[in-house]
């Protein structure tokens, strides 16, 4: 559709009015350029561009509500980060080789009770029931 | 809008240094989001208006832009970034309307949308429009500031040029398309 006069007319007067022009299809790229040159200069009518008092009270009941829903929404528990897995991992063959190193004498202990205490992975148990146990967990 | 003027803020946020934002708390005092939608939303609206020229436009658009930035809006930037990453959204936010709105291969615009936007919109608005209608033959001038500037109708102008008023409307197609190429070139 070539652009012509009056179709350019009509969309300066819904700018002047301050209505949303019509979507018509332009020619092309110089009649959306003289639209947009349009636009600018009624931006720089005095007093023009200013937001009103209404359309900012609601964006800010806009803005309240959705801070409101995400604070009111749980946090999601932090996943562990592959690079803090692969620490605890090794963390874990480390400790299994310092048992297995260490075995002769913590059986020792275990004579006095002491061994039965110990743990030689105090993480495996407290994983298996977190993975086990119901509720928040659950949704890692 | 008693918030947005608040002193303590607005003079926080047009400083221009670099500081961190107020972190979320929803317990105490507004949440950053809020902060920082209270510190641009007109900056961010008079940035829209001057390139779409009309009122719900201008407040859908600066709505998409808040409600597209909010989600992925960190509290641990400085002001000059955010408020950098606010107009970036907006730039793009108004690419898409454009092409949305006229099916036009709006590819050349893409120009004006990596271009820094002005701090403060309006007045930079108000120079922009005097230093492209000083470039334009009197008569283009003349019917553009009346028509947009004075707000005169197609009449009103015809009787002030003794012209037509077809003639005012063919003088103010080749005013914009004139203005249009000018801007064109210049981005």
């Amino acid at each position: 559709m070539n652009d012509d006069p009056e179709q350019l007319d009509k969309h300066v007067e819904d700018l002047l009015q301050d209505r949303r022009p019509e979507r018509t299809p332009l020619a092309d790229e110089a009649a959306l350029r003289a639209r947009q040159t349009a636009a600018m200069l009624r931006a720089a009518k005095p007093g023009a561009g200013l937001p009103s008092k209404e359309f900012l009270e609601r964006m800010q009941g806009s803005i309240h509500e959705w801070v409101d829903e995400r604070s009111a929404r749980p946090q999601p528990a932090v996943r562990p980060s592959r690079r803090s897995l692969l620490l605890t991992g090794a963390a874990g063959i480390a400790a299994g080789v310092a048992a297995a190193v260490g075995r002769p004498r913590t059986s020792n202990w275990s004579k006095t009770g002491a061994g039965k205490r110990s743990k030689p992975y105090p993480s495996c148990p407290r994983r298996r029931r977190s993975r086990s146990a119901p509720g928040p967990s659950r949704d890692f | 809008m008693p918030e947005e003027h608040r002193t303590g803020t607005a003079a926080f946020a047009s400083s221009g240094k670099v500081v961190a934002l107020p972190q979320a708390d929803p317990t105490h005092g507004p949440d950053h989001v809020t902060w920082a939608y209270q510190t641009h939303v007109t900056a961010i609206y008079q940035y829209i208006y001057s390139r779409v020229g009309n009122r719900p436009d201008a407040e859908d658009l600066t709505a998409q832009v808040f409600m597209k930035a909010i989600s992925g809006m960190r509290s641990d930037v400085s002001v000059p970034e955010l408020r950098s990453w606010l107009y970036r959204v907006a730039q793009t936010t108004l690419a898409d309307h454009w092409r949305e709105y006229y099916a036009e291969d709006t590819g050349e615009l893409d120009d004006d949308v990596t271009r820094p936007p002005a701090p403060r919109e309006n007045p930079e608005a108000v120079l922009r429009v005097d230093s492209l209608l000083a470039t334009l033959p009197e008569s283009y001038r003349r019917v553009l500031e009346l028509r947009f500037l004075r707000g005169y109708s197609v009449r009103e102008t015809a009787q002030e040029l003794n012209l037509s008023e077809t003639n005012v409307k063919v003088l103010q197609f080749r005013a914009l398309n004139r203005a249009g190429r000018d801007r064109g070139r210049a981005t």
